[in-house]
């Protein structure tokens, strides 16, 4: 049966931040409170950002927490917290694809991760599902941008090495 | 319904649209800027994202010429660079019309050097690169606009969606 390709998307997406958060664990406490200008903040608040929005794209397509209580950046969010939580993220993905193609013209009436006193947004499905891999690649690139910018080597997330993985990209058997 | 993936690639093209538009009220020199860790000039990461997107089309269809190159249009200008964004709109939903697009067809791509092998590229590793390759590169952009005190615009998906109807507040 054929993958739908949103799914390889967000599958890509969560294979990335999982890379870059093993990446991070080499670094220092010192180095994941490192920042430049111009991006969200710090490396390890960033991948908290990332984690903590990915499970809310997915609470708000599931139409249901993924645990309670849910995970919020209300506090100072550690590398393993934010590791642990992929693992969240990893299972809602594939859950929200479990039927195959999902309908992206679906009306979201709501969110449960939704406060008192907090607006109420309808959207159509593919929003939620559009804006999870915009923004994760736009707040890894933020990190990626920090490390480089402190002399860190930073990892190849891009989609050629994940393929290779899977083979779903390889050399020919023959030249031409 | 609308394919998912080609909303993505939808917003991905749009969203490089809105950057560029807000870029073209840089001075020639704010457009060299750049910061540490980034891909480089605001102006060359644009050449890089277009060429780049252009490319990933080349594999499934014939794209008008000359495709815009990194080396040989490495100084293009803003509007160069602009001409080149409707055959991606074009590109883009070419690869969703008709019938319904292949994800897991597999796509011979010769290399740079001849005498190196070709790859086996599966469609949906272009169409993923596509998305994540625009939103990596634009977030360069906007890291250097923001570093420098100027204003960046908002690319992100919910401005995408209030644009087109798609996300709206309810009281």
């Amino acid at each position: 049966m054929t993958t739908p390709p949103m799914l390889r998307q967000l599958r890509h997406d969560v294979w990335a931040t999982e890379r870059l958060v093993a990446h991070c664990r080499q670094l220092s406490t010192a180095q994941l409170e490192l920042t430049v200008p111009g991006t969200y903040g710090t490396i390890r608040r960033t991948l908290a950002h990332i984690v903590t929005s990915d499970e809310g794209y997915l609470t708000r397509l599931l139409g249901a927490l993924l645990h309670d209580p849910p995970f919020r950046l209300d506090h100072e969010v550690t590398l393993d917290e934010a590791a642990a939580h992929l693992a969240h993220v990893k299972d809602g993905v594939e859950r929200l694809f479990g039927g195959g193609e999902l309908d992206a013209d679906r009306l979201l009436l709501d969110t449960p991760l939704r406060r008192p006193g907090d607006p109420r947004f309808e959207m159509n499905a593919w929003a939620p599902l559009t804006q999870f891999v915009h923004h994760g690649s736009d707040h890894r690139a933020q990190i990626g941008t920090i490390l480089g910018a402190n002399g860190l080597t930073t990892p190849d997330l891009q989609v050629w090495p994940y393929a290779m993985e899977l083979g779903a990209s390889r050399e020919a058997k023959e030249t031409r | 319904m609308t394919p998912p993936m080609l909303r993505q690639l939808r917003h991905d093209v749009w969203a490089t649209e809105q950057l560029l538009e807000r870029c073209r009220a840089l001075t020639k020199e704010q457009l060299e800027l750049t910061v540490p860790g980034t891909y480089g000039g605001i102006r060359r990461t644009f050449v890089h994202i277009v060429a780049a997107a252009e490319r990933y089309l080349t594999r499934f269809m014939k794209m008008p010429e000359p495709l815009l190159s990194e080396d040989r249009d490495a100084e293009a200008t803003l509007d160069e660079i602009a001409a080149h964004l409707p055959h991606l709109e074009e590109g883009v939903e070419k690869l969703f019309a008709g019938q319904e697009f292949d994800p897991d067809r597999v796509i011979r791509d010769p290399r740079r050097k001849p005498t190196d092998p070709p790859l086996l590229i599966t469609a949906w590793v272009l169409v993923t690169q596509f998305a994540h390759h625009g939103s990596d590169h634009r977030a360069h952009i906007g890291t250097i606009l923001g570093a420098h005190g100027l204003d960046t615009p908002e690319i992100d998906v919910w401005a995408y969606g209030n644009a087109n109807d798609a996300v709206k507040e309810t009281t």
